[in-house]
């Protein structure tokens, strides 16, 4: 459970497991959590540190504190707490000694560290003419692991392909938050790239419009996820802009993004619709009726773009299918729970 | 004859001594004056370019001047050891190392060493403004070293020589 050198960042390795994440902590923290059980690192989703505040885990049925010697605990007495100096040591392994050069995350309030592993930031925003221009005494940490689940599309991929035409159906992703869409994404894209012949269907171009860099998890431009052979990703881009840039530039067959819900993503999704290419898109919401609320979400059901309609939720565990709908009848292919 | 040889070596050593010191008064303001130019290099980089520090300071250690180069590059490689103990630490350590080194003194240095909690912490504004001080106390120093230097290095270059010839004139 070696932290990994710092000087082998630039590439990334292959797949060095959840772990790979103590590296980026500061040595007590990174201490504390290399101590943490083998069943809790299996189970570990996110690490949360909070500067003053104990050190919080939040592992796949909860969160907890963890105490100095890496175990978990429930009440917040015993816990670790997180000090100022953790929080700065954090920062500059994270940001390689350099805060000024991650000046674009921080406005956005995340940074990817290699291997696609997020950090979501909370602090103090510096403003500039109404618009955040940089976080600073960022105090909070959130530290999601990616995890990568080759397979997890498996049961989604029958609904959402068209076998008479060998090809995807529009389809449009819904989840609560943390109900594992970006997880499905990543693994639909990888699949729809490969090609799955039991289904008839051939390995597709994608493009991917990875805003968050959440997809693809790419570090300095290099995907750090497994996406298929026939993928094109524009990371960091706006999705809008970025979906018009890879039909000019890269003739995809299929348009893959995430976290649908601005005015232009409407026009850009139609243009797409125009130039015949396929969509595959996800959006935070629970059923039906709460989509129907949201004006945008409205207006792109009322187009009827989709042409299926996938819910995740949890009513078996994250990454349940809780079903799966026709975008034009609102009829359902799949009624029932799926695990 | 061996009085002559001895006379000879005294004054030998002692105009020597006298040429070190007056050497290392002429290379400070050159060496203060090198810094300088390495921490605005340092600051082209983190501003227009947004280099990563460890790069950054690898660019400032070959393009600078080859006697203050170890500075940059070791604390670089303390930087990039794991489990290596941060900025603050690698700074200092590097400035020690620069002060053993070198002929410049600890009150040389100290505008550089509150550059250590500061550096790659903050954001691009924050960072050029520090640099800039850091720039404007070195320059103040260099002066200082420069009138020292004006007074004393030609003194020292023959004093050396004159105390070993006063010296041999007391013995004899």
């Amino acid at each position: 459970m070696d932290p990994l050198p710092l000087a082998d960042r630039k590439t990334g390795p292959a797949s060095p497991g959840p772990w790979q994440v103590l590296s980026f902590l500061a040595p007590p923290v990174r201490d504390i959590l290399a101590r943490l059980s083998p069943e809790a690192w299996s189970q570990l989703e996110e690490i949360r540190l909070r500067q003053n505040r104990p050190l919080m885990v939040n592992l796949s049925w909860g969160d907890t504190f963890v105490d100095s010697g890496g175990r978990p605990i429930p009440s917040a007495a015993g816990a670790y707490l997180v000090t100022a100096e953790d929080m700065k040591r954090t920062l500059e392994l994270m940001s390689n000694c350099s805060i000024y050069s991650l000046e674009e995350e921080l406005r956005q309030g995340f940074i990817t560290l290699p291997g696609g592993h997020r950090v979501g930031l909370a602090g103090k925003a510096v403003l500039e003419g109404g618009r955040i221009r940089t976080l600073k005494y960022i105090t909070g940490l959130n530290l999601r692991i990616a995890r990568e689940l080759p397979g997890v599309a498996d049961k989604v991929m029958p609904y959402v392909i068209n076998q008479r035409e060998g090809n995807l159906y529009h389809t449009l992703i819904v989840s609560p938050p943390r109900g594992g869409k970006t997880t499905l994404l990543r693994d639909m894209v990888r699949q729809i790239s490969w090609g799955i012949p039991s289904l008839g269907l051939p390995g597709r171009r994608v493009g991917l419009v990875d805003e968050r860099s959440e997809i693809a998890g790419s570090y300095a431009g290099v995907p750090q996820k497994d996406l298929g052979p026939r993928t094109d990703i524009l990371d960091g881009c706006p999705k809008a802009e970025g979906m018009m840039m890879l039909i000019r530039s890269m003739s995809p067959q299929v348009i893959a993004t995430d976290e649908l819900g601005r005015e232009e993503d409407v026009f850009a999704l139609e243009e797409a619709l125009h130039a015949g290419v396929k969509l595959l898109t996800t959006v935070h919401g629970h059923n039906l009726a709460d989509l129907r609320q949201r004006p945008i979400l409205a207006r792109i059901l009322g187009r009827k773009i989709f042409e299926r309609i996938v819910f995740l939720g949890f009513s078996l565990g994250v990454g349940t299918l809780e079903g799966v709908f026709d975008g034009q009848t609102y009829s359902a292919i799949l009624a029932k729970p799926l695990r | 004859m061996l009085k002559l040889t001895g006379a000879l070596l005294i004054i030998g050593a002692c105009g020597l001594l006298g040429n070190d010191i007056a050497r290392a008064y002429a290379q400070r303001p050159r060496l203060l004056r090198s810094l300088q130019t390495a921490l605005q290099l340092l600051e082209t980089e983190i501003n227009y370019g947004a280099t990563p520090l460890p790069a950054a300071l690898k660019l400032v250690a070959t393009a600078g001047d080859p006697q203050i180069a170890p500075f940059f590059l070791s604390v670089r490689a303390l930087l990039l050891e794991p489990g290596g103990k941060g900025l603050v630490e690698a700074w200092k350590r590097g400035l020690e190392e620069l002060k053993y080194y070198t002929v410049l003194t600890e009150r040389d240095l100290e505008p550089l060493a509150a550059l250590g909690g500061i550096l790659g912490g903050s954001d691009r504004q924050d960072q050029v403004k520090h640099l800039q001080l850091a720039r404007e106390q070195l320059k103040g120093v260099e002066k200082g070293a420069r009138e020292a230097c004006s007074k004393n290095e030609r003194m020292w270059r023959y004093l050396g020589f004159l105390l070993g010839t006063m010296l041999v004139l007391t013995l004899y």
